[in-house]
C-alpha cells in the first residue's frame, strides 16, 4: 500500500468501542482522500436530516494520500461532518503538525460516532488507540489543554482539540490543532463538544510509503526548482508579510475590502491593519506549516497595556473580519482578538462578521444598550475584544453572539443584516466588485466560504490569468471548473495556496497536472488526468446530494439582499451589485443540474454516485 | 517644465520595494505630464520581464494607461498567491 494507509479507526463515544477496519480502497480511487473520502462515508452512513449536536451525527477527520509526505505543502487534513452553524455539510481545512503525524500513525481516516457519557479523548500511539477520561481538562483553553496531554502521552505527540466555545457549543467554535492552527469553519469545535470529546493526540512513527520514488523525486526536483527560480526573481510576498499584508492591500485598492458589515468596500484605516505594519511593529518570526517552502504563518508578540499577549497571526481573514468589519484600526487589538479565538477555539471570520452584525444593529437601534449588555459601537477596538471572550465562554451578550449573524439578526427582526450565505459568515471578498466571488459563496456545499474556489486569484490578483472581475457572463463555467478542482487540491491533502499556482496548469482552465504527478508518483494508481477531474466533479455532486437530502436546494444558494439589491457607494467597485440570479441560472447548467439546483440521474449516473 | 509635472502615489507590494527609490513600499514619484504607466515603470527600473500587476485607482491597467495628477498606482506580483 502506497500514499494511503488502507485503514480507517472508528470510534464509537457511546459504547466506546474502537475498531480498525480496511480502507474502503475502491472508494479511496474514486474520491482520493481527505475531503473526498469525509463525503464518501458521510453520505453512506449519516443521515442528512439529523441533528448536528446530536449523537447520530458523525465527525470524519481525513488526510490526503499525499498528507505527510514531502510533496510541498502536504500538510493537510480535513475535518467533514454536519455543521450546527448551517445545517450543511462543513469541511473544513487545517495543516500545521498534526495531519502529518496522524497520517504516520498508521490510520487515513478517523470515524467518530456517538456522545460520550464524561469528557474522554482520543490517544493514538503509533498504531494503538485508546480513549481516556479528559474530566481534568474540560474548561482548559486550547494552549492549557495542549500542555497538559503532551505532559501524560508523549512528549513529540501532536494535539487537535477544543477550547470552552467547543464545550460550550458556540455555533462557530475551531478545532485547533498545533495550539494556533484552526479546522475553523461552520461550528466543527461545537460538534466535537457534543459528543464530550475534548481531544485527539497522535503519535505515529511510520513514514508513508512512497510507490516509485526515483519519479517523486524527479517531479519534485522539478517543482521545487521551478518554485524557487520565480522565488529568486519575485518572492512572495506571502513569505515576507503573510496574507494579511498580500490581500490586505489588494482588496483595499480594488474596492472589495468588506467593512462596516459590508456597507463599505473600502475602510480608512486599512494601512494600521495590514501586514506591512504587522511585520514593523508585531512580527517575531515567520512559521510554516509540514513541508510548506512558503510560511505565511506569523508568530507575533503585543506589548500594548491592555492587548498583551503572544501566539500566531492574525491572517488575513481576521483582520478584515475583526478590523475592517468592525470598524477596529487598532492592530493590537484585533491580534489580541485572535489570540483569544485561538485560545478558546474560535473561528475568527465568523465571530469578526458576527461582532460587525451587531454593530449595525445596535447602530440603527434595533438592539438597545440593555440588550446587548453596554453600547456595541462601530469602532471599539476594547468592547470588540470584551466580546470575543464573552463569545468564547457564552457569557452575557456573547451567549447571542455564540449564535452567529443569522441568528442574531433574525432574533431582532433584521436577518437581512446578517452577511453570510447558508448561514455562513462570508469572507473578506466583496462579492458584488468580484462577480465569481459571490457565485462561489453562494454554491460552495458548506455556505460563504472562500477556500472551497477562490475566484478572487483570476479576479483580483491576476492569475493564472486576470479576468474582469466585473464580468458576471461566462462565470459561472469557471466557478465550477474551479469549485472542483479545488476538491481534488484539498482531498490530496495539500494546501490552496502553493497548489493553485504550481501544481495547476497555468491556464483560466484550471487542469490539475501536478497533483496528477504527486498521486501518481506517490500512490502508483496510475491515474489518468481526466480520470481525477472528474474525481474532482463526483466529490461537489457527492456532496450537494448530501445537502439536497438535508432539504437544500437553489432556494438556499444565497446571498445577503445587500449584495444583490444595494450598491457599493465608493471605491472602485462603485455603483457595482452581484449578478448572483443570472449567474446561477448559468452555474446549474454547467453542473448539468436542474433548475432547482438539484444533480439529475444523468449526472449522478456519469459521476457513478449511487 | 517642473511646474508641469504631477504626483502619483505609488505602492509596490512585498519584495517589489526594493525598486522603490525609497526602498519603501509606499512612495510618492514626480512625473512628466500625461506620463504613461509604462514610462512609470521605466523610472523606477522594474525589469520588464517581471510578472506583475498594474492597478490605477483600483482598475486593472497596462502600460499604455496615462496617468494623472494624485493617481493611485498598485503594483504586484501574481506570484502573491502562493
Amino acid at each position: 500500500m502506497y500514499g494511503w494507509r488502507g485503514k480507517i479507526l472508528r470510534v464509537d463515544l457511546t459504547t466506546r468501542e474502537l475498531k480498525e477496519e480496511n480502507l474502503d480502497m475502491k472508494a479511496a480511487r474514486n474520491y482520493i482522500g481527505g475531503r473526498g473520502l469525509g463525503i464518501y462515508y458521510l453520505n453512506r452512513e449519516v443521515d442528512p436530516q439529523c441533528d448536528p449536536l446530536s449523537p447520530e451525527n458523525m465527525m470524519v477527520l481525513a488526510t490526503g494520500p499525499l498528507t505527510g509526505t514531502s510533496a510541498p505543502t502536504a500538510a493537510r487534513y480535513m475535518v467533514m461532518t454536519k455543521g450546527p452553524l448551517t445545517g450543511a455539510l462543513t469541511c473544513s481545512n487545517s495543516g500545521g503538525q498534526f495531519p502529518k503525524e496522524l497520517k504516520r500513525t498508521g490510520f487515513d481516516a478517523l470515524l467518530i460516532t456517538g456522545k460520550a457519557a464524561e469528557p474522554i479523548y482520543l490517544w493514538i500511539d503509533k498504531g494503538r488507540a485508546e480513549l481516556r477520561g479528559a474530566g481534568h481538562l474540560w474548561g482548559k483553553t486550547v494552549p492549557e489543554t495542549h500542555e497538559k496531554l503532551l505532559g501524560e502521552t508523549d512528549s513529540r505527540a501532536r494535539v487537535a482539540c477544543i477550547g470552552p466555545s467547543g464545550e460550550k457549543r458556540v455555533l462557530f467554535a475551531a478545532i485547533m490543532n498545533d495550539k494556533h492552527r484552526a479546522a475553523g469553519r461552520s461550528g466543527v469545535g461545537a460538534v466535537m463538544g457534543s459528543k464530550n470529546l475534548k481531544a485527539i493526540v497522535v503519535r505515529g512513527e511510520s513514514l508513508v510509503p512512497i510507490a516509485d520514488k526515483d519519479r517523486f523525486k524527479e517531479v519534485q526536483d522539478r517543482v521545487m526548482t521551478k518554485f524557487r527560480n520565480a522565488a529568486k526573481a519575485a518572492p512572495s510576498p506571502l513569505s515576507q508579510h503573510g496574507t494579511i499584508g498580500v490581500m490586505t492591500p489588494l482588496t483595499q485598492k480594488s474596492g472589495v475590502f468588506p467593512t462596516k458589515n459590508f456597507l463599505q468596500g473600502t475602510f480608512s484605516g486599512w494601512e494600521a491593519i495590514s501586514g506591512q505594519t504587522l511585520t514593523a511593529k508585531y512580527l517575531q518570526k515567520t512559521v510554516a506549516c509540514w513541508s510548506c517552502p512558503v510560511a505565511c504563518g506569523r508568530y507575533t508578540k503585543i506589548e500594548e497595556p491592555g492587548f498583551e499577549g503572544e501566539g500566531e497571526g492574525p491572517e488575513y481573514e481576521t483582520g478584515f473580519a475583526l478590523g475592517a468589519m468592525c470598524m477596529v484600526d487598532n492592530l493590537a487589538a484585533i491580534t489580541k482578538a485572535n489570540y483569544i479565538c485561538n485560545d478558546l477555539g474560535l473561528d475568527t471570520i465568523s465571530m469578526g462578521v458576527t461582532i460587525s452584525c451587531a454593530m449595525e444593529l445596535f447602530d440603527k437601534g434595533y438592539i438597545t444598550e440593555k440588550q446587548a449588555g453596554g453600547p456595541v459601537k462601530w469602532g471599539d477596538a476594547k468592547r470588540m475584544v470584551e466580546l470575543v471572550r464573552l463569545t468564547g465562554y457564552r457569557e452575557g451578550f456573547g451567549d447571542q453572539l455564540a449564535e452567529g449573524s443569522y441568528r442574531l439578526a433574525e432574533r431582532y427582526g433584521h436577518p437581512e443584516l446578517a452577511m453570510v450565505s447558508k448561514k455562513l459568515e462570508m469572507p473578506g471578498y466583496d462579492p458584488r466588485g468580484l462577480q465569481a466571488q459571490g457565485l462561489n459563496y453562494a454554491t460552495t456545499p458548506i455556505g460563504a466560504s472562500h477556500c472551497r474556489a477562490h475566484m478572487g486569484y483570476c479576479e483580483m490578483v491576476g492569475f493564472p490569468k486576470p479576468v474582469d472581475p466585473h464580468e458576471w457572463k461566462g462565470k459561472a463555467r469557471l466557478v465550477k471548473l474551479w469549485q472542483d478542482v479545488f476538491s481534488l487540491i484539498d482531498s490530496a491533502g495539500l494546501c490552496i495556496f502553493f497548489s493553485s499556482r504550481n501544481l495547476l496548469r497555468q491556464e483560466l482552465e484550471f487542469h490539475p497536472d501536478g497533483i496528477l504527478e504527486y498521486l501518481n508518483a506517490v500512490t502508483g494508481a496510475e491515474y489518468s488526468l481526466d480520470e481525477l477531474v472528474k474525481a474532482g466533479e463526483r466529490i461537489l455532486n457527492a456532496e450537494r446530494m448530501f445537502l439536497i437530502k438535508a432539504g437544500f436546494s437553489s432556494k438556499d444558494d444565497t446571498l445577503p439582499r445587500r449584495m444583490t439589491h444595494e450598491p457599493l457607494t465608493e471605491g472602485p467597485a462603485k455603483g457595482r451589485v452581484s449578478h448572483l440570479p443570472e449567474m446561477l441560472e448559468e452555474y446549474y447548467r454547467e453542473r448539468g443540474w436542474t433548475p432547482e439546483g438539484i444533480p439529475t440521474e444523468s449526472k449522478l449516473k456519469e459521476l457513478g454516485i449511487k | 517644465m517642473t511646474g508641469r509635472s504631477m504626483m502619483v502615489n505609488v505602492q509596490l507590494l512585498g519584495y517589489l520595494a526594493k525598486y522603490s527609490p525609497t526602498q519603501k513600499e509606499t512612495f510618492r514619484l514626480e512625473l512628466e505630464p500625461e506620463a504613461t504607466i509604462g514610462g512609470l515603470l521605466e523610472k523606477i527600473d522594474l525589469p520588464p520581464d517581471l510578472e506583475k500587476m498594474v492597478l490605477v485607482n483600483g482598475h486593472r491597467s497596462n502600460e499604455a494607461t496615462r496617468l494623472a495628477d494624485g493617481d493611485e498606482v498598485f503594483i504586484f506580483s501574481p506570484a502573491a498567491g502562493g
